[in-house]
C-alpha cells in the first residue's frame, strides 16, 4: 500500500497537503494530528536522555555564562543567544537522532506504508519539538528575569519567543535530513558534532563581536549566526548588517534543507 | 460541549498570557545588585552617551544614544538608554569615530600627542622596527591607554642611500627584484602591517635620492600581495606615480605637486582601485606656508606642546617650491576625488610644518578646500582609511567596535570645531589633557663662565656632540682649558665635520633647562651672547625646542682672536622660546676645511 496523498515532487514538504486529505473530515484530521503529536511527545517524555540535556543545558549554560561569570553585564544579549541555542537542540535531536533511530527500528517504514499520512508523523515531531523549545524559552526567560535582571518590553519578550520558535524550522529540516541520512548508531555523535560547533561559531555562546575577525567572517556561512542575529535585532543588539539579510539567509537555508530532506525521504521510501 | 483538547489549549494559552504579562519590563526597577552596580560604576570604560548627532564614519545617523561597556560600543539606540551606568550628555554636539591619521612617523611622544585632537589610530609609514612591536600591542583589545593605536609599515623598502636612509638609523635596503620575496618576508617577520616602498622614476623631473628600479618595485609589490599585505608607495611626481600604479600599488602615500594629473593616471588609478593619501598639509608647509598660522598658531586657547608649535612653524625652506604649485596638488586631489578615487587624510607628521594630532584637522580643512564635501572629508579620516587598510577595529561606530570617540561642537557646519574637541575617548576611557612639565626658569645674566671646570652656572651642562651618534662621519672632542676670555677657564672643542649623515653637525651642545624634555623658558629674553675664538670661518648656532628634532639656525663668524658674539633671539624665528631644550654651536656642513677648533666662554642671556 502506498500513500497517495503526499506530493513528493519538487521541494514541497511532506505535510503541506495534510489539510486536504480526501477521506478524513476536518475534526478527524485534527484528531489524527493531535494523536501523532501526543504520541511523539510521550515518546520524548519517556526518554530522559533527551529531556534532561535539552532542558538543562541551555539553562545551565545561560546561568553560568550569561549571569554569574559575566556578572550580568551581558545577560540580555546572552539570553537571546542562549534561547537560539536552546531551541536548536530539540529541533536537531528530535528530528536528527530520533528519526534515525525510528528509521532503523522500521518505525519510519511503518509510518510510510500506514494509511495515515506520513506528514502527520512529521507534524507530530514538529509539535513536540516546538513544545520543548517553548519550555526551554520559558525557563530561560524566568532565569533572565530572576537572576539576570533582564528588563524587556512585553512586545520584545513575545517577539523573541515567537521568533525563536518559528526560527526552529530550518533546524528541524536540517535535523530531518540528518536523521534520514545517518545510521542510528552514528546519529547522536554526528548531531552533537554539528550542534555544538554550530552554536559556538554562530556566536550563540559568546558574543560574536569578541571572536577573532576571521571567525566573524566564517560565521556568515552558518544558519545559527543569522538566527542569532535576527533574534538579537528584537532587542537592538545585532551587528550593523541589515536584518533582512539574516532573514534571507535563513529562508535560503530552509529551502536548502527542505530539498535535501525531501530527497533523502524519497530515497528512504524507495529502499 | 467543550472537548478536552480545547480546555487544554485554552488553559495553556491563558497560562502563557499570564506568564508573559509577568515578565519584567524596563519600567520595573532593577534589583539592587550591589556587586553588579559597583563593578560597573568603577569601570571608567562603561557609560551611556547621548543625545548626540552621530556620524558613524559613513553617514550622519541623526540623534543617537550610545552605551559603552568595557571599552566597546554595546548599543546604539534612537531612544534614551536608562541603566545603572553614568550618563554623559552630548546635546547639540556631534559624535565622530576617533580619527585615523593615514600618514605619520612615530617617535617620541607621537602616540600620546595624537589623541589630544581625537586621532585615536595612526598609520605609520616608517619607523624603527624595534620600537614598533611593543607599540602595536593592545590594539585588538580595549586596554586603558592614553595613546593612539598604531598600525605600521615598520622599516620601509628603499634602495641603498635612498630616501629613508638619511635619518641616521641603519636600515636594510634592496637592490634587485630577486631579493623582493625575502625582503618582504623579513618585514612581515618584524611585524610590519603593510609594506611601504619609496620609489622615484628614472624619468622623474627632479631626482632627490637614489631609488629602486621599476622591476624591483614590481617585484616587491607582487611579493607583498602574495604574502597578504598591502603595498603602498611613496612618490613625489606624476611619472613615478604612474609607474607605481602600473606596478600594482594598492595606494600612494603622497600626492604630487609638480604637474596636474593626466587622464592616463586617473583612468589607471580608477581601474585598479588605487587610493591616495595626498598629504596636503606638509606640501602646504613647503610652498604656501599660511595654513598653520591662519588656523592654529594665532590662537592662544589651543593647548599645544612646545614641539607641536615649533613644528607647525617650520617649512621645507630648502626646496624653494613656488607657492603656486600647491594649486596643482589641490587640483589633483579634487579631480581624483571626482573620478571616484579614494582620498585618505594623512599628515606626514612630524615633518616640518606638521605636528601629531593637530595637523589632521588642518589636513581635513585642506581636503575641504580641495573640493571634498564635509561628509567626504569626515569619511576620509575615519571609515575610508579603516576599510582601505583593512582595520576592523576603528573608523566605524557600530555595536562591538572599540569606543574610540570624538565629541565635538557642531562639526556639520564647520570643520574648525575639530580644533577644540569637547571630549575624546580611547577604548572607552576619556583622554586627559597632557600636562607639559613646566619649562625651567632661567635668570638673566651668566649661563656659564667655566672658571674652574666645565660646570655651567645654569642648566644641565655642556658637552661635545657630533653626527657620529647617528652613524655620521663627523667628530668632536671637548676639553676644559685654563686660559679663558678675561677670566680663567674656557671650553675647547676639537672636531671635524664630514659628509656622511644627511644633516652633518659637530660642535658643542648646551642644555639650558633642568631636563632635555622640558627645556628652559627663554621667552623673557631678547639676546644670547658668548665669547668665542678658533679656526676662522662661519659657524652656526642652532636652537632646539623641547621634543623637536628640527633646529632653527643662525650664522656667526669666528676669528683667531676672542670676540663677543651677540645674537638677538628674534633671529631664531620659528623657535619655541618658551621651551628651548638645547643650544648647539656647530661647524657648518659646507665648511671649506673639515678640521676645526673652537674655544667658548661666558655664555650670557639677557
Amino acid at each position: 500500500m502506498n500513500t497517495p496523498n503526499i506530493n513528493m515532487s519538487g521541494i514541497d514538504l511532506p505535510g503541506i497537503k495534510t489539510a486536504t486529505l480526501p477521506w478524513l473530515s476536518w475534526p478527524q484530521t485534527l484528531k489524527l494530528l493531535l494523536m501523532e503529536a501526543k504520541s511523539d511527545l510521550l515518546t520524548l517524555w519517556r526518554s530522559p536522555g533527551f529531556v534532561a540535556p535539552s532542558l538543562i543545558f541551555p539553562v545551565m549554560f545561560y546561568l553560568l555564562f550569561g549571569v554569574f561569570l559575566t556578572k550580568g553585564g551581558q545577560s540580555d544579549y546572552l539570553l537571546v543567544t542562549y534561547c537560539c541555542f536552546g531551541v536548536m537542540g530539540p529541533a536537531l535531536f528530535n528530528f536528527g537522532v530520533n528519526v534515525a533511530t525510528e528509521k532503523s527500528q522500521g518505525w519510519l517504514t511503518m509510518k510510510q506504508i500506514a494509511p495515515a499520512p506520513v506528514s502527520a508523523y512529521l507534524f507530530g515531531k514538529m509539535v513536540s519539538s516546538l513544545l520543548f523549545a517553548l519550555v526551554i524559552v520559558l525557563l530561560l526567560f524566568v532565569c533572565a528575569a530572576l537572576f539576570g535582571d533582564v528588563r524587556l518590553y512585553t512586545s520584545q519578550w513575545l517577539g523573541l519567543a515567537g521568533l525563536v520558535l518559528v526560527g526552529t524550522l530550518p533546524f528541524c529540516l536540517f535535523g530531518l535530513w540528518l536523521g534520514l541520512t545517518l545510521s542510528a548508531k552514528a546519529a547522536p555523535a554526528v548531531v552533537n558534532l554539528i550542534y555544538l560547533p554550530l552554536a559556538f561559531l554562530g556566536g550563540l555562546w559568546l558574543p560574536i563581536h569578541i571572536l577573532p575577525g576571521f571567525m566573524q567572517q566564517f560565521a556568515q556561512l552558518l544558519p545559527s549566526f543569522h538566527f542569532g542575529q535576527l533574534a538579537l535585532s528584537v532587542i537592538g543588539r545585532d551587528l550593523a548588517q541589515p536584518w533582512w539579510q539574516h532573514l534571507l539567509a535563513l529562508i535560503v537555508f530552509t529551502l536548502l534543507f527542505a530539498v535535501l530532506a525531501s530527497r533523502a525521504f524519497r530515497q528512504n521510501r524507495s529502499v | 460541549m467543550v472537548s478536552k483538547p480545547w480546555i487544554i489549549g485554552l488553559g495553556s494559552a491563558l497560562a502563557l498570557a499570564v506568564f508573559f504579562s509577568l515578565l519584567p519590563t524596563p519600567m520595573d526597577p532593577k534589583k539592587p545588585d550591589t556587586a553588579t552596580t559597583s563593578t560597573n560604576t568603577a569601570d571608567p570604560a562603561s557609560f551611556v552617551l547621548g543625545p548626540v548627532q552621530l556620524f558613524d564614519g559613513e553617514a550622519w545617523q541623526g540623534q543617537r544614544y550610545l552605551e559603552v561597556r568595557q571599552g566597546r560600543i554595546n548599543q546604539i539606540s534612537a531612544s534614551p538608554i536608562k541603566n545603572e551606568l553614568p550618563q554623559i550628555d552630548g546635546e547639540g554636539m556631534s559624535l565622530l569615530p576617533g580619527l585615523i591619521d593615514a600618514h605619520v612617523h612615530t617617535y617620541n611622544d607621537a602616540l600620546e600627542l595624537a589623541p589630544q585632537y581625537g586621532v585615536t589610530t595612526v598609520l605609520d609609514m616608517f619607523m624603527s622596527a624595534q620600537l614598533m612591536k611593543p607599540l602595536q600591542a593592545g590594539r585588538d583589545e580595549t586596554p586603558n591607554q592614553q595613546r593612539a593605536d598604531l598600525y605600521s609599515a615598520g622599516t620601509l623598502v628603499t634602495a641603498p642611500k635612498g630616501h629613508g636612509t638619511e635619518y641616521g638609523m641603519p636600515i636594510p635596503t634592496i637592490e634587485t627584484p630577486e631579493q623582493a620575496n625575502a625582503f618582504v618576508a623579513a618585514r612581515i617577520a618584524e611585524g610590519s602591517d603593510f609594506i611601504k616602498i619609496v620609489y622615484e622614476s628614472a624619468k622623474a623631473p627632479r631626482k632627490h635620492f637614489p631609488s629602486i628600479d621599476e622591476a624591483t618595485l614590481t617585484a616587491v609589490i607582487k611579493a607583498a600581495q602574495q604574502q597578504g599585505k598591502l603595498a603602498v608607495v611613496h612618490i613625489s611626481d606624476q611619472q613615478s606615480a604612474l609607474e607605481a600604479v602600473r606596478a600594482g600599488a594598492h595606494g600612494l602615500v603622497h600626492g604630487f605637486i609638480e604637474s596636474r594629473v593626466q587622464q592616463k593616471l586617473l583612468d589607471l588609478m580608477k581601474a585598479q582601485n588605487v587610493f591616495i593619501i595626498p598629504t596636503l598639509a606638509v606640501h602646504e608647509a613647503m610652498s604656501v606656508r599660511q595654513h598653520n598660522a591662519k588656523y592654529v598658531l594665532n590662537r592662544d586657547d589651543l593647548k599645544l606642546r612646545a614641539n607641536q608649535r615649533h613644528n607647525l612653524k617650520q617649512g621645507f625652506t630648502q626646496f624653494n617650491i613656488p607657492p603656486a604649485l600647491f594649486d596643482n596638488l589641490l587640483y589633483n586631489t579634487r579631480v581624483m576625488h571626482q573620478h571616484g578615487i579614494r582620498i585618505l587624510a594623512g599628515t606626514d607628521a612630524p615633518n616640518p610644518g606638521t605636528a601629531h594630532g593637530i595637523s589632521l584637522p588642518l589636513e581635513m580643512l585642506l581636503l575641504q578646500q580641495a573640493g571634498l564635501s564635509l561628509d567626504e572629508v569626515l569619511k576620509s579620516a575615519t571609515s575610508v582609511p579603516a576599510s582601505s587598510f583593512g582595520i576592523q577595529q576603528a573608523g566605524l561606530l557600530k555595536v562591538g567596535a572599540k569606543a574610540d570617540l570624538l565629541l565635538v561642537g557642531n562639526v556639520k557646519n564647520d570643520l574648525t570645531a575639530l580644533f577644540s574637541p569637547h571630549k575624546i575617548w580611547k577604548n572607552g576611557v576619556q583622554i586627559k589633557p597632557l600636562i607639559s612639565a613646566a619649562a625651567s626658569t632661567v635668570s638673566a645674566g651668566l649661563l656659564a663662565d667655566f672658571v674652574q671646570s666645565r660646570k655651567t652656572v645654569q642648566g644641565l651642562g655642556i658637552s661635545a656632540s657630533s653626527d657620529s651618534m647617528m652613524q655620521g662621519q663627523s667628530s668632536a672632542n671637548m676639553s676644559w682649558i685654563a686660559e679663558g676670555y678675561q677670566s680663567t677657564g674656557a671650553i675647547r672643542v676639537d672636531g671635524a665635520i664630514k659628509p656622511g649623515f644627511s644633516y652633518p653637525w659637530s660642535g658643542l651642545t648646551y642644555l639650558p633647562g633642568k631636563s632635555m624634555e622640558q627645556g628652559a623658558d627663554l621667552s623673557a629674553f631678547s639676546q644670547v651672547s658668548f665669547a668665542i675664538r678658533g679656526t676662522p670661518g662661519s659657524y652656526q648656532l642652532q636652537l632646539f625646542s623641547a621634543g623637536s628634532m628640527l633646529p632653527v639656525v643662525a650664522d656667526f663668524t669666528v676669528s683667531h682672536e676672542w670676540q663677543v658674539v651677540t645674537m638677538p633671539l628674534s633671529q631664531f624665528a620659528g623657535a619655541e622660546l618658551s621651551a628651548i631644550s638645547m643650544l648647539l654651536w656647530s661647524a657648518p656642513a659646507n665648511a671649506p676645511q673639515p678640521e676645526y677648533f673652537l674655544e667658548l666662554d661666558e655664555i650670557k642671556i639677557n
